[in-house]
């Protein structure tokens, strides 16, 4: 199944129920935790493998050649280890061409490209991951879908080198907390940004963003308000996987994650 | 010497048009330093985005946000001037001066300068009172304003201003007079 089979694939959900589970049929945010738990826990296939990689690999995304896949709408991309300037400047700008050409106007791709590369920051600032992290992505007419997984130690774990923040108990207080300006575990001023430009971004793009960080999911429709955020709970995931949709237009519909 | 306005291309200076994120902030801010402090003490360096696409909240906080907390502790004794800014991350600069909580001076299309990020009323006013007069001290302002402010309150407006890099001052006598910062393109010197 290439890249393109899959993106017709998420459009035509009659089709699934015919065709053996694959991350083809699950949402953007759904195949990224899927991967993520496969790399989580003893029994699972690729724990302890090349992470998310190894995982990627079994699914049936595109035939994986390189490391890569960028085929057509779809992206699959593995993140470098360390932050490579070229790297993320010829993401960022390929990204916002294409973003450009399925409706949106120039001034709201560099805002969801700009939110790309805070969340990308981020995980090579703070995510402390061993292996390898994954950016993908997935463009439908005036539509965009963008997910970013790490396996590193979550927002927890990242908070808590933070004497300020130690007191926080659970993944959920943690994410919560990580969402405003300023919060971050680093003490120097000028911090916190990462969250909020996405927030912001979604907001302003009549989007959505889905947040997952140990048991603790936090999505946000349309809003950058954590009072109308919804908080729910799932089975333990290592690292952080932010996953994130928006519209050129207003959309009536509840947006998929 | 003093008065000169020096223009600091920041495409040409960083060596990309696309400013993306603390970490590529944190790299770029050294160059952006050491370009500033090329000019004199005292003089007016105008940070040029014209050439900018895209820029995020992480990488201003990590660059103008850093320079601008540099100014009051008196680490950094230069007037900023941002200018060459898009409107698509016009309000991106604002929204991170904001949480900053520090405003800088903009110059615009129409070659007015002008306050982004928060200015209390009080502190607008006064700036704006010495825009007017082009030179002046707080006991002039005390004696030709309405305001029911006494010599030691002009003296604590002006002082703050002044500590936020946005109006000069010179000693004059036991007072200072304090002035406006002026643009004058004919003055810009590349420095980049």
């Amino acid at each position: 199944m290439n890249a393109r089979q899959i993106v017709q694939f998420h459009r035509n959900s009659a089709a699934s129920a015919a065709t053996p589970l694959s991350c083809a049929d699950l949402t953007l945010a759904a195949a990224i935790e899927h991967l993520v738990w496969q790399t989580a826990y003893p029994d699972n296939a690729h724990n302890g493998s090349d992470g998310l990689w190894a995982a990627l690999q079994a699914t049936r995304w595109p035939a994986l050649n390189s490391r890569d896949v960028v085929e057509g709408n779809l992206g699959i991309i593995m993140l470098p280890h360390h932050y490579e300037l070229r790297w993320l400047r010829n993401v960022e700008s390929d990204l916002r061409r294409l973003i450009t050409n399925i409706g949106f106007t120039p001034m709201t791709a560099k805002a969801i490209t700009g939110a790309v590369s805070e969340i990308i920051n981020n995980v090579w600032e703070h995510a402390q991951a061993t292996s390898p992290s994954l950016l993908a992505y997935n463009l439908e007419p005036a539509r965009v879908h963008i997910g970013i997984a790490d396996l590193g130690v979550g927002v927890l774990a990242s908070l808590h080198s933070n004497p300020r923040y130690s007191s926080l108990a659970t993944s959920m207080a943690a994410l919560k907390k990580a969402m405003m300006v300023g919060v971050s575990r680093c003490e120097e001023g000028g911090r916190g940004y990462g969250f909020d430009v996405v927030l912001r971004a979604i907001a302003d793009q009549w989007g959505a963003v889905r947040l997952r960080t140990g048991q603790a999911i936090l999505e946000f429709h349309g809003t950058t308000d954590l009072r109308h955020a919804t908080a729910s709970y799932g089975v333990d995931l290592p690292g952080l996987q932010v996953t994130f949709t928006c519209a050129a237009t207003p959309t009536p519909a509840p947006i998929d994650l | 010497m003093e008065n000169e306005q020096k223009r600091i291309d920041i495409a040409a200076c960083v060596g990309t048009d696309t400013l993306l994120g603390k970490i590529m902030g944190d790299s770029h801010f050294p160059l952006l330093l050491g370009a500033i402090l090329k000019n004199p003490p005292g003089s007016v360096v105008y940070l040029d985005f014209s050439r900018i696409t895209n820029i995020t909240a992480s990488y201003i906080a990590a660059t103008i946000g850093r320079l601008l907390r540099m100014i009051p502790s008196g680490s950094l004794d230069r007037f900023i001037v941002i200018g060459g800014i898009s409107q698509d991350y016009q309000d991106e600069i604002a929204y991170v001066l904001e949480h900053e909580h520090t405003p800088i001076l903009q110059h615009t299309t129409n070659g007015k300068l002008r306050i982004l990020g928060p200015l209390d009323n009080a502190y607008a006013q006064t700036l704006q009172a010495v825009t007017a007069r082009g030179r002046v001290t707080a006991k002039e302002l005390q004696a030709t304003t309405n305001e029911k402010i006494g010599h030691t309150g002009w003296i604590k407006r002006l002082t703050t201003l002044h500590l936020l890099g946005l109006v000069k001052r010179n000693k004059t006598g036991r007072e200072y007079a304090y002035e406006p910062i002026t643009m004058e393109q004919r003055q810009w010197v590349k420095t980049s």
